[in-house]
């Protein structure tokens, strides 16, 4: 069973709100008939209805399950239920499942069972080859057009030149990027959006804007001559354009096996999307992978994946040149991640550099590289109020985005640390670093904003 | 592409032409699907290319913690606190964990700090219980490097004094005045005239911790300021000061006023307040033209709460209890009273204390004021004993009961919380439900954590029905308080 701390459940929880109910909740007077058995949690909690509510966690993935009418996913009793667990788990007796937590259990199994089926029976089936190629070739048209449209778009742009750009209205960047949705590319529609965030970044904006406007166009250039693409950088591109794969086909292809290690997780919002990035390390390979989880509105983001976990299992990455993205294809149960990556790990500010430029040797369009630095500390590069970096034994530093310094995450290393070497985990643009957790002699720490703004 | 230049050299040069626009920049020669192209490939170049930073300087590394971190449970509850943060709970935790001897986690520390050094009142256990690495945090965050009175005079100190901004100075002041009364006072002289009303009249009040006869002289000097605030702030300094030439004033008036006549063993006091004031009366802030209405009782609360309460014993030969006794048919009774009571505050003896309660709970109606200030006089036991005699008194209304009880701030023991409790639960609850709330509300700050459950069934017993949500919070607080004192004794 998983080590669950309060700050590990803790981050499950689907907003600020959940999770303080949640630790209103995590006291025993609050509960009845509470109890686990090797798999599972079970409690009854009375709310503001009748009868009490039942809840129950899946201690193997975790998965919640509660008779409360919220719609919030993991509810708060569930979560104060586990918390209460996470504080002291002596309070729950061994016992046996009652029987409407073994009923919820057992649909769990049957349904999982029935899943792995059909995937089975989809890898089996004669696939409609008609079908997808016709599919395939409506959305190849569509993305043809819209990449077209972008290039038109995009020459413009230069052709007025950047100070014109700095004046224009918000709205034209969006209507641009809105149009690369309808057209099946949310990926350049994405990369759109990040412009007049470049625009107005200060100092050097200039050069900044017209390199990234020139990954755009690398990525048009590409996406022009996608049929005359060796398969695997034509897959990067897809990639980029977010014209991806079907999941059954990425889970159907080749598998990478290690014991995986969740070492971060930040949780962004895209315009009415929760988009989350947890970064792998394969520990054995040294290999790193990108899990990303989208929610939409109000709704929450899958919870089962953790940070600061490792498990043995199997990655499959979406096909390219330098595979980042990738899926879960299989996992063991997950424990406490141990503090050491070892061999995995960047020994030092260049080597992880070095990783990064392979990287984008192979796929030019890398947004975020995953260093996972081993001793580093933090230092003000010049002295008081200098700038803070991050810096390796070998005299090498990198600096840390600013909006990063501006918040607590800062400081959270800083006491962890208490000015001494750690393991980093940092997102690297190319330009700064942000770290997302850290790992100190005993513990795992999580920096990175857990709830979307 | 210009192969001379550094790629980001060469991105510099493209994104200057780029900034006028492909379409403009001279001869335009360059199309913009060329200049892209090259911004591509200087781009990717300058990206992959990038080496690390060469660094100087550092930090100093934070000193070894002397103390535990504070284990789950504990730290839980913390987190918890956090979430919505309450001062008043988050200090009682602190103080738990001082008395327990251990420290907040290193992860949870920044948050708690960045709470605290926005709080008004910043407590000192809360910044104790942080560890060493708390100062360390502060030195390298500006933002949590605020005055803050105590700790160490700073070495630039006088300049501070000279140069800095009200609160800076008002803080550098509490501080010199809690290790070298004598500087202090020295400080306030140096720039006496020149501060502003307001500033005097601060630093007077700054000054009456560690008063002392050696502040006698310039706060004497004080009740000929030209600002009526600070005149009145010295007069409310020199007060309490054992040997000051206002006090003898004082003293001197009161005794003027006091008369004595004896009948067998029965000694009466009787009091006659002048009809008229001497003008110098006016300096030591009594109001010549106080409400015409009971002018002669306002001075005679004046003079009598600011002079020694042994006048009042010398002039009768009688002692505390006794002096009450022979005032009590007089008219001014009630006015001498509360000017005991103001009297008793300042000096705390023990024997005027219990003369006063007694006194106070046969006779005020109403008054619950009263009360209130001889509750703040009272220690904790002494102030439970005398607040389970007034709850017990059924000249009371439920909610002047809670009223009384909301105001004893101090930890209540166990024994009282019951017992106060009890009393109140044999009551119907008021039907002024917003008041009650507040009440309940401060109750359940100071009730004792073991009388928990009992606290939930006397508020419980005051809806027919489900307590409403907010009492309810009340509640959940007294619940939590009790887990965090379980976690902490375990």
């Amino acid at each position: 069973m998983a080590d669950w701390t309060v700050e590990r459940v803790v981050s499950l929880a689907p907003d600020a709100a959940s999770a303080s109910a949640g630790q209103g909740l995590a006291s025993l007077k609050k509960w009845t008939g509470v109890g686990r058995s090797e798999r599972a949690l079970w409690g009854l909690c009375q709310g503001s209805g009748k009868d009490p509510y039942q809840a129950r966690v899946d201690l193997s993935e975790p998965a919640f399950k509660c008779s409360c009418p919220s719609r919030k996913f993991p509810c708060k009793h569930g979560l104060g239920l586990m918390l209460l667990f996470a504080k002291d788990a002596a309070t729950f007796k061994i016992g046996s499942e009652p029987g409407w937590v073994a009923d919820w259990l057992a649909t769990r199994s049957e349904k999982a069972e029935k899943k792995a089926e059909k995937a089975e029976a989809a890898a089996d089936k004669p696939v409609d080859v008609e079908a997808q190629a016709r599919r395939a070739a409506q959305r190849e048209a569509r993305v043809t057009d819209g990449v077209a449209s972008c290039r038109v778009w995009l020459d413009d742009v230069v052709k007025r030149g950047l100070a014109a750009a700095q004046v224009e209205d918000s709205s034209s960047w969006e209507r641009t990027a809105a149009r690369m949705v309808d057209a099946q590319a949310p990926g350049l529609a994405g990369m759109v959006r990040r412009i007049p965030a470049m625009i107005a970044s200060g100092p050097g904006w200039e050069v900044r804007t017209l390199a990234f406007l020139g990954r755009i166009h690398l990525l048009l250039c590409a996406a022009e001559q996608l049929a005359a693409l060796p398969p695997d950088l034509a897959g990067d591109v897809r990639v980029a354009l977010g014209w991806n794969q079907p999941k059954e086909e990425v889970l159907a292809g080749p598998r990478v096996k290690d014991r995986w290690a969740t070492v971060a997780q930040i949780v962004e919002d895209e315009e009415r999307l929760k988009v989350r990035r947890t970064w792998l390390v394969g520990k054995a390979t040294g290999q790193r992978a990108l899990i990303l989880d989208f929610a939409a509105g109000l709704a929450p983001l899958v919870a089962s994946l953790v940070a600061g976990f490792e498990f043995d299992g199997e990655v499959a990455f979406y096909p390219g040149r330098a595979p980042l993205r990738a899926l879960i294809a299989e996992r063991g149960e997950a424990r406490a991640l141990a503090t050491e990556l070892g061999t995995a790990a960047d020994a030092s500010i260049e080597a992880g550099l070095r990783r990064f430029a392979v990287c984008l040797a192979a796929n030019p369009w890398t947004a975020r590289w995953p260093m996972a630095l081993a001793g580093v500390r933090l230092i003000q590069d010049g002295g008081a109020g200098g700038p803070w970096c991050l810096a390796d034994s070998d005299g090498a530093a990198l600096p840390l985005r600013p909006s990063f310094c501006g918040g607590l995450g800062l400081w959270k290393l800083l006491s962890v640390s208490g000015g001494g070497p750690m393991t980093v985990l940092a997102e690297w643009d190319g330009e700064y670093a942000q770290p997302l957790s850290a790992l100190t002699g005993d513990a795992y720490h999580d920096v990175a904003p857990r709830w979307a703004a | 592409m210009s192969e001379a230049l550094s790629p980001p050299l060469h991105l510099r040069a493209l994104a200057a032409s780029a900034v006028i626009g492909s379409g403009r920049s001279g001869g335009g020669t360059v199309t913009p699907q060329q200049l892209l192209t090259q911004a591509a490939a200087s781009g990717l170049r300058a990206r992959a290319g990038r080496k690390a930073g060469v660094f100087s300087g550092g930090i100093v590394l934070c000193p070894p913690e002397s103390q535990p971190v504070a284990g789950g449970p504990m730290m839980a509850t913390l987190l918890r606190l956090m979430g919505d943060p309450d001062a008043a709970l988050i200090d009682e935790w602190a103080g738990l964990a001082k008395a327990k001897g251990v420290r907040v986690a290193e992860a949870t520390v920044p948050a708690v700090l960045d709470w605290w050094s926005r709080q008004p009142h910043r407590s000192d256990v809360v910044f104790e219980v942080l560890g060493v690495r708390a100062g360390w945090l502060a030195s390298l965050n500006p933002a949590w490097r605020k005055p803050v009175a105590g700790g160490e005079i700073p070495a630039n100190g006088d300049d501070v004094w000279q140069t800095g901004t009200p609160p800076e100075r008002t803080a550098l002041l509490t501080t010199v005045r809690s290790q070298d009364p004598r500087r202090a006072l020295a400080l306030v002289q140096a720039t006496w005239k020149n501060d502003g009303a307001d500033e005097r009249r601060r630093f007077v009040e700054v000054l009456r911790v560690g008063l002392s006869m050696d502040d006698e002289p310039f706060l004497e000097a004080a009740l000929d300021d030209k600002s009526k605030l600070v005149r009145r702030a010295a007069a409310e300094s020199l007060g309490p000061l054992n040997g000051s030439r206002f006090k003898a004033r004082m003293n001197e008036r009161a005794r003027a006023m006091i008369g004595v006549t004896r009948k067998g063993a029965a000694t009466r006091i009787t009091l006659t307040p002048p009809s008229e004031i001497d003008p110098s009366w006016e300096r030591d802030d009594v109001d010549p033209m106080a409400k015409t209405a009971g002018k002669r009782a306002y001075w005679l609360k004046t003079v009598l709460g600011a002079a020694d309460l042994s006048v009042l014993t010398d002039v009768s030969g009688l002692d505390a209890a006794g002096v009450i006794k022979a005032l009590r048919d007089d008219d001014y009774f009630d006015d001498a009273l509360a000017a005991i009571i103001q009297a008793v505050q300042v000096s705390k003896e023990p024997a005027w204390i219990s003369a006063v309660a007694t006194a106070s709970l046969g006779r005020i109606k109403k008054d619950t004021g009263v009360f209130f200030q001889l509750f703040g006089i009272l220690a904790g036991p002494e102030s439970e004993a005398f607040a389970l005699d007034v709850l017990g008194n059924d000249r009371f209304a439920p909610e002047e009961r809670w009223a009384l009880l909301g105001t004893l701030e101090h930890a209540w023991s166990e024994s009282f919380s019951v017992a106060a409790l009890k009393m109140l639960l044999e009551q119907k609850a008021s039907k002024n439900v917003h008041m009650l709330y507040n009440l309940v509300s401060q109750v359940a700050n100071v009730v004792a954590p073991a009388a928990a459950s009992f606290f939930e069934e006397t508020v419980r017993a005051m809806f027919t029905d489900e307590p409403t949500d907010s009492f309810k919070k009340s509640i959940d607080r007294v619940r939590l308080r009790a887990d965090m004192h379980k976690e902490f004794a375990s």
